[in-house]
């Protein structure tokens, strides 16, 4: 029986759900109340002390098994054999309960345990272990398109602390740099009591002076509590966010970190074996191993999903596996044509859209189910991206200057404040991609800032 | 229902590959009005709201389809089959213009042909209706580039035109007495019954004196089609405000706009009751329907508040100082045409704020 859909996230409870299949259709299925699922999970119960359970899903036999894992080249070496138990959930569960597989682990700390001043400082503890381990090139799959550093944490909405001093920063994300042997762009994401203490206390404190492109995002809190865009956030917590894993201060992602730090690869060692008609294979998510989605036995046309269905990318041929991927999504060719309505597996509802009760009745859902249109698409100014912008853009209008050439005009309405989180392309009705657009036009921007020839021209312009 | 889905899947896959590929974009408008299309995601995001244009577009069918079942009731058969004309039109228009730029055809003009029919008294020709549906389309929304780049609302650019061409055929002086006519063809000859519109009587001072503002809100009314049920109307848009997908700053704009202006205006003449002329003429339907389309309105929150209370400045004014009966036509097409400054405006003036901050 073929896996339809499966979301996994290193750092979060897991989550299930999976649609039925036309090729295990029983007879008298209609489609609606009753949903077959075939799913054979291999979980080394005694590794790392991992325990499960289920909610929503009938079980069926539980077998113990040994399990041998792939082989994946890790920092600490290849993978060994694990014990592993095999969970055979193949009965149906009824939609309207979504199933729901929770995995936990015993080496996640309690948030309560970390305050802001040990995250910013765990922050560059995780920077410089991104030093190449075994002294070699860093692989460019590691070197993110942009970091995010957050001096306090958004999501609680606690006063941050004016610490600490700007020079100590810039040295320490310099250091980064320099040990990466690359250039990054930096978002700086501050309090405006940050920023107003640094603009007036350290006169150095210029964007221009370092090495690298630093944006400085100043504001109160990335949300106000009231904020829609902050609801949202939290319900697509899990699978989103990798790139704004710094900014968020991912009290899980740190965890991971910690725990690799401690050189304790089995901490972050998820073997699973996917079974079925159409994906089988073995994996091994663990901290800097290589997955090949062939290995997946993924069909062709099927999309494997690095770092959150909000903001990762298409992992192509081997793509690292490292901590801070915390979420991984296969989608098969079949799959992605009702993806959209699968949406977030475990939670209560696949929208926020409050209208019609599609998520009460499938087949409204159906039929009137969202769809993402070819490569032109009509922006019809409803202004939902606006409402959910954390940085307080205008996305539709910055990708109107944009589409007509106004570049300047962009950056003059905040192209450069945009915190790529992807939130605008998510709530477009229209389905335009705005986030991956600003992307590439910052990108554009930045060449255009970095080359000497065109700096020169600049210079010379004015 | 799956084997309907890989029937149009199959059919969708042979098009795109054959020599009728350029039939493909009908194919793919039935699919993706009837099914989620094929296409995903191929960069972040991958995850997306269900929300769609398409919800959009139901939504204001909906909302509008108990005052045309309820027109239907009162104007006969005529009614289904201007909807039907007009959704016609609208599709061999759309369609071709798709096709010329090679695009999918969008479902934008679901609402505008619900909202040509409820535009136009019953009395008018169908070619009429017809002539004003093609302007509207191509010279409102298809010149500019198509959905979402419309300057003003494309059904009133359609009605405006046949409306200065025509004006006895689109705005004649009397209109149809609403009568049980289900399954009638409405003739002038056979339903010689007319009456002045309440806005007409408001306007004139005729209003009967037993006609309580209660009676304006519930019976059904002479004039446009969509202008039979106030009721209605309010139910329709109070719907639309709520889930959203109409914004709730034009509506109560144009009621503050009118408010302020029948004030200011009372001063200096008799003005006809405040209550009675939102209930009367295409108020309603333009305040609810018409003036909300996010396309034509400004961006901005402040922009909204301006131009919604603009809009309802406008209507009174018109109605009142202008031989015209009826001005929320012109209203609302004002108010489009304004948008963009106002949100020049409002942007320059925030820049300006922020710069002044830092």
């Amino acid at each position: 029986m073929p896996v339809r859909h499966l979301s996994l996230s290193c750092s979060s409870a897991y989550r299930f759900r999976f649609r039925e299949d036309a090729a295990v259709e029983p007879v008298g299925f209609d489609g609606d109340a009753l949903e077959p699922i075939g799913l054979e999970l291999h979980i080394p119960k005694d590794a790392g002390g991992l325990r499960w359970s289920s909610r929503g899903l009938e079980q069926g036999v539980s077998i113990p098994a040994w399990m041998p894992l792939a082989e994946a080249p890790t920092p600490w070496g290849s993978a060994t054999l694990a014990m592993a138990a095999d969970v055979r959930v193949l009965e149906g569960y009824d939609r309207r309960a979504p199933a729901r597989l929770e995995v936990t682990s015993p080496w996640r700390p309690a948030p309560d345990a970390l305050t802001p001043r040990q995250v910013w400082l765990r922050h560059f503890a995780w920077l410089r272990f991104r030093d190449p381990v075994a002294g070699g090139p860093v692989p460019a799959t590691l070197v993110p398109d942009r970091l995010f550093v957050s001096l306090f944490d958004p999501e609680p909405l606690a006063a941050p602390a004016v610490k600490p001093a700007p020079a100590e920063v810039l040295a320490a994300i310099a250091a980064w740099h320099r040990a990466m042997e690359t250039e990054v762009p930096v978002t700086l994401i501050v309090s405006r009591e940050q920023a107003r203490v640094w603009k007036t206390d350290e006169p150095g404190f210029e964007p221009d002076e370092v090495g690298f492109e630093l944006d400085v995002l100043a504001t109160d809190a990335v949300y106000p509590a009231h904020h829609p865009g902050l609801a949202l956030a939290r319900r697509l917590y899990p699978y989103g966010f990798d790139r704004l894993r710094y900014a968020w201060t991912d009290w899980e992602t740190l965890a991971l970190f910690e725990a690799a730090l401690a050189r304790r690869p089995e901490a972050g060692t998820i073997p699973m074996r996917l079974q079925g008609g159409t994906v089988r294979g073995v994996a091994r998510l663990a901290p800097w191993s290589r997955i090949d989605p062939a290995a997946l036995g993924c069909p062709a046309g099927a999309l494997l999903v690095q770092g959150g269905l909000l903001t990762g990318t298409a992992a192509g041929s081997a793509p690292v596996v490292h901590p801070a991927d915390r979420a991984w999504t296969l989608m098969t060719a079949d799959d992605r044509r009702e993806f959209l309505w699968f949406m977030n597996p475990g939670f209560a509802r696949d929208s926020s859209s409050p209208l019609f009760a599609s998520h009460y009745l499938p087949w409204v859902r159906r039929e009137l189910g969202a769809g993402l249109r070819g490569e032109r698409r009509f922006c019809i100014a409803c202004n939902r991206c606006e409402v959910h912008c954390p940085a307080g853009l205008d996305p539709q209008h910055l990708w109107k200057c944009l589409r007509k050439g106004f570049d300047a005009e962009a950056v003059e309405h905040g192209l450069r404040r945009c915190l790529e989180c992807g939130l605008c392309s998510y709530a477009c009705p229209s389905k335009i991609e705005l986030a991956d657009e600003f992307r590439q036009a910052r990108a554009k921007a930045r060449r255009a800032r970095t080359t000497p020839a065109a700096a020169a021209a600049t210079e010379a312009s004015p | 229902m799956r084997f309907l889905a890989r029937l149009l899947d199959r059919a969708q896959e042979r098009v795109k590959r054959s020599p009728a590929a350029p039939l493909y974009p009908l194919i793919e408008a039935v699919n993706a009005a009837l099914f989620s299309p094929d296409e995903t995601a191929a960069r972040a995001p991958f995850i997306r709201d269900a929300l769609s244009t398409k919800r959009f577009v139901i939504a204001v069918v909906i909302a509008l389809f108990p005052v045309l079942a309820l027109a239907t009731w009162f104007y006969g058969l005529k009614v289904p089959v201007m909807l039907l004309v007009a959704y016609g039109t609208g599709a061999v228009v759309e369609s071709v213009f798709a096709w010329s730029r090679g695009e999918h055809i969008h479902e934008g003009f679901l609402v505008t042909g619900i909202l040509m029919v409820l535009i136009f008294p019953v009395t008018t020709p169908l070619w009429v209706f017809v002539i004003a549906t093609v302007f509207g389309i191509v010279f409102g929304k298809e010149v500019f580039g198509g959905v979402g780049q419309n300057p003003v609302n494309p059904a009133l650019v359609g009605r405006m035109f046949v409306f200065l061409s025509w004006p006895a055929l689109v705005a004649p002086s009397a209109y149809p007495e609403p009568a049980f006519r289900l399954l009638e063809w409405y003739s002038p000859a056979a339903d010689a019954v007319t009456a002045a519109t309440p806005l007409l009587q408001l306007k004139t001072g005729a209003l009967p004196p037993d006609a309580s503002l209660l009676q304006l809100l519930w019976q059904v009314k002479p004039g446009c089609i969509g202008e039979i049920s106030s009721g209605l109307l309010i139910l329709g848009g109070l719907y639309l405000v709520f889930v959203r997908v109409v914004n709730f700053r034009i509506p109560l704009g144009m009621l503050a706009g009118s408010a302020l202006a029948t004030g200011l205006l009372g001063l200096f003449r008799p003005m006809p009751d405040l209550v009675g002329a939102w209930l009367s003429g295409g108020f309603l339907l333009g305040m609810f329907f018409m003036a909300t389309d996010p396309v034509t309105i400004p961006a901005t929150r402040a922009g909204k508040w301006i131009a919604g209370i603009l809009c309802g400045l406008l209507v009174v004014i018109i109605r009142a100082l202008t031989p015209l009966v009826e001005g929320v036509m012109f209203a609302v097409v004002l108010m489009n045409l304004a948008s963009p400054l106002l949100d020049e405006g409002v942007r320059a003036l925030e820049r300006r704020k922020e710069a002044g901050h830092a």
